[in-house]
């Protein structure tokens, strides 16, 4: 792992929100969904805001603490999941509400996937649309 | 064959009602009732359906979304088949017909959904766009047994995604839901309206689908009681 290393979402398809706590991140493009153990949502919490990697490891979280390894195993999956991206530059400090939520996390970090609405997302015509001078691409009869 | 209702959920849809009623009424095969559930709307809804004359039980409701207003017009049909239609959408004229045919032809399929094609409002249809597979309200015909089982359709908090919730929930329910190729019915889009464009706020609603999806893997996993 670098010396300082912070992420950024990895694109404007993917969205993502927490509730309560519990993380839920959504690929617009490709219509599968991501869940989280509770430490995992933490963590993806405070990657995606921008806080440095390096200011996870060693704290409570999961009954235990982050190790560097587990934590880059981690991080690797999510860029291999395509949702962060590495980001170089200035990294945001860690919330203290994210510390005390990480403190009360009882699973290891844990990233699911998740498939099963992706034909019904997909195919929204939202995604068709973007650009509302650039759609649709009719050609006229002359 | 059996007979069929239809479900139009309308809110603020003056300006587009009148032209999905007459894809209705030019059905080659007619509906036994056409409910209109006006879910709270300021327009002068109930004037255009009138002035339209074309025999439609017209409800009215608090505005709750479309899903709820959805769920409300299924629960006043008790024919044996349900189509619902978005109210600014619009069904080509053998689409009932060929879905019935569909369902008839295949007993073990519990409800049936069409490729769409898209067009703009200020546009003429181009039969020439591209079509995509529809899951979605204006595409859907089912058994009424299955709006039964499967239960209200819920509006995500932002207003989109309620459909793919229900969908996914009759499929879990172990419902067979199938996928004809044909293009069947037409979905208009223009700005202002509610699958137009993309912003954070409809986002969260299909972000709450996929939260409760999971949910309902993790009950199911831990089994009942």
């Amino acid at each position: 792992m670098r010396d300082s290393s912070a992420y950024a979402v990895a694109s404007r398809d993917i969205v993502f929100e927490s509730f309560d706590g519990e993380a839920v991140v959504l690929n617009l493009a490709n219509g599968k969904y991501f869940g989280f153990s509770d430490s995992g949502s933490r963590v993806w919490q405070a990657l995606s805001s921008g806080v440095d990697a390096q200011a996870l490891i060693g704290l409570a979280a999961g009954g235990s603490t982050i190790g560097p390894a587990e934590l880059d195993d981690f991080i690797s999956h999510l860029l291999e999941l395509g949702l962060l991206v590495p980001l170089e530059a200035a990294t945001q400090p860690l919330p203290d509400e994210l510390l005390a939520g990480l403190a009360a996390t009882s699973e290891p970090l844990n990233v699911s996937v998740h498939d099963d609405l992706a034909d019904l997302i997909i195919v929204d015509p939202i995604h068709e649309v973007e650009e509302p001078l650039g759609w649709p691409v009719v050609k006229q009869a002359s | 064959m059996g007979g069929y209702g239809v479900v139009i959920p309308a809110f603020n849809a003056s300006g587009t009602i009148a032209e999905t009623l007459r894809s209705v009424a030019a059905q080659t095969v007619r509906p036994e009732l056409v409910v209109v559930v006006d879910d709270g709307s300021t327009d002068d809804l109930a004037g255009v359906i009138d002035a339209l004359g074309t025999p439609v039980r017209l409800l009215r409701q608090e505005n709750a979304g479309p899903g709820s207003a959805t769920t409300r017009g299924m629960a006043a049909l008790t024919t044996p088949f349900v189509a619902s239609l978005d109210a600014d959408d619009l069904w080509l004229p053998s689409k009932i017909e060929r879905q019935l045919a569909y369902l008839e032809s295949s007993p073990a399929t519990s409800g049936v959904f069409c490729h769409l094609r898209n067009f703009r409002n200020d546009l003429p249809d181009a039969p020439e766009a591209a079509a995509v597979p529809g899951w979605s309200r204006s595409t859907m015909l089912i058994r009424r047994e299955v709006a039964e089982t499967v239960g209200p359709v819920i509006d995500p908090p932002g207003g989109r995604g309620e459909m793919i919730d229900w969908i996914a929930r009759a499929r879990e329910a172990g419902f067979a839901l199938d996928m004809m190729d044909e293009v069947l019915a037409l979905r208009r889009i223009r700005p202002g309206s509610l699958s137009y464009g993309r912003d954070a706020a409809r986002d969260r609603g299909y972000l709450e689908v996929a939260r409760l999806a999971m949910l309902r893997r993790a009950l199911n996993k831990a089994g009942p009681g």
